[in-house]
């Protein structure tokens, strides 16, 4: 077990609204550097298309025109919208994607002024119609926001065009969802919940993806609200402590840290049932292992 | 400067896998990309640089075949950013790299207070392993500061490099 790459290439650019971070074996510069290029232009093709911000986005198109008609969206958009549904149901509704209308209100996403004002936005992932053609349609009014999930999808997508490029190891970090690929062991840290300049050194990794989610950082929690909320109540999800989900997709992992935030223990079944384990740093440094017996089996050696 | 770095070790608790795990007070913590020149062959292989004289900051060249290339550097909550930005001769934004990352969140204030904690309980083992943190997982970090940092070098291009 080789544990640091000792000839590697690194690179970071700013994307998805954080700082992505691509490291590779380097067997051969040319080749390296060519494979980042490409993952980096994936990872922006997502950018565009599933930004909240951005309003000429995918995004920014269903939540404007898909409640009065059909909108055609590209494969990569279709296929989160895909995922996205599956969590939905598998949680009951605490991970959904219709939760902008709160975020829009808590101001941690922008009311932009081509949206209709509507009094109540009443529609839940549930009203999505994905339909063969690629078409989707709202069935009530609503506003979806892809930031739960989007970056986990990205990530696993660069790892798929850095393979594809012929890179043997490597790791894609998008501001904390990461995933690594390859014989190589890469050391992993965790923020520490509440003094974000310290932190926790996880075991190795190997063959894995990992998300984190907290909102306890200073300045991140508003009166009202904050960037994490529970879909069922549509209430923010203050926690003082981070969920850190271990899963064999990035995207998966992404999702999942929310519902851990939301319910904590309970999400064991679900957990068990996608292959995932889940790690709670506490504010007061404890951290507790939810589904222990999948992480000792699949994601530590 | 060298600066001192911290640690203790906290319980993984219901957790039986023996592991390493430390607490690293990270004031100094920082991520080296790139320098000046590999910036440049990142954004603009196999072209050469010219200097652009401005009386203020930032450093700006001019690449051979017409674009320029920009190194800046922004300040967020707890962050310092130096990134290069390259622009098209026709004045579109090209590529942006970060080359350096640093954190410098609660420098002042955390030193003295970890330094006390801590005394006497610093591993020298861990410290080798501290030498490059990476691959923090954590919540998520804006890069606001940078985008911004870009637009204002944009404006800075339409107003004073593009001719």
């Amino acid at each position: 077990m080789k544990l640091s790459l000792r000839n590697e290439i690194r690179r970071c650019r700013p994307l998805l609204g954080t700082f992505v971070e691509i490291t590779v074996e380097n067997d051969g510069a040319e080749k390296a550097q060519k494979a980042i290029d490409h993952a980096f232009s994936a990872l922006e093709r997502i950018h565009k298309l599933m930004s909240f911000h951005a309003a000429d986005s995918e995004v920014s198109k269903l939540n404007r025109l898909a409640f009065d008609q059909p909108v055609r969206v590209s494969l990569p958009t279709y296929n989160v919208l895909k995922q996205a549904k599956k969590i939905y149901q598998l949680t009951k509704g605490i991970f959904d994607i219709a939760i902008a209308p709160e975020l829009m209100r808590w101001k941690f996403l922008p009311c932009h002024s081509f949206l209709k004002k509507r009094s109540r936005y009443s529609g839940s992932t549930r009203d999505i119609k994905l339909f063969p053609n690629r078409s989707v349609r709202f069935l009530r009014p609503l506003q979806i926001d892809l930031g739960g999930i989007a970056k986990g999808f990205a990530v696993d997508e660069a790892v798929r065009v850095l393979k594809e490029n012929g890179i043997k190891s490597g790791l894609v970090n998008a501001g904390g969802d990461l995933r690594c690929f390859g014989e190589q062991s890469h050391s992993i840290w965790i923020r520490h919940p509440k003094n974000h300049d310290q932190f926790i050194s996880f075991p190795a990794a190997q063959n894995l993806s990992l998300a984190t989610s907290a909102n306890s950082y200073q300045g991140r929690w508003k009166k009202t609200g904050c960037v994490h909320v529970d879909g069922q109540s549509r209430q923010p999800l203050f926690r003082s402590f981070s969920v850190s989900v271990y899963a064999g997709s990035c995207l998966i992992a992404d999702a999942l840290t929310k519902v851990v935030l939301a319910i904590g223990e309970r999400s064991n079944p679900l957990l068990e049932k996608l292959n995932a384990a889940a790690f709670i740093v506490q504010a007061d440094d404890k951290i507790l292992c939810y589904n222990k017996e999948t992480y000792e089996k699949l994601y530590s050696f | 400067m060298v600066i001192p770095r911290q640690f203790k070790t906290i319980s993984f608790q219901a957790l039986c896998v023996p592991a390493i795990v430390l607490v690293v007070g990270a004031q100094g913590l920082a991520a080296v990309y790139l320098s000046i020149e590999e910036a440049q062959q990142a954004i603009f292989p196999g072209e050469t640089f010219t200097v652009v004289e401005l009386n203020k900051k930032p450093k700006i060249w001019r690449a051979s075949q017409g674009g320029f290339f920009i190194i800046d550097k922004v300040i967020g909550k707890h962050e310092w950013i130096t990134y290069a930005l390259g622009i098209n001769p026709d004045g579109s934004i090209r590529q942006i790299e970060i080359m350096e990352y640093r954190e410098a969140y609660g420098f002042e204030v955390c030193q003295k207070k970890w330094r006390k904690q801590f005394i006497g309980k610093t591993n020298t083992a861990a410290l080798k392993l501290n030498a490059d943190i990476k691959n923090i997982s954590g919540a998520t970090l804006s890069c606001r500061h940078v985008t911004d940092g870009v637009k204002d070098l944009m404006e800075l291009y339409e107003t004073v490099l593009k001719k």
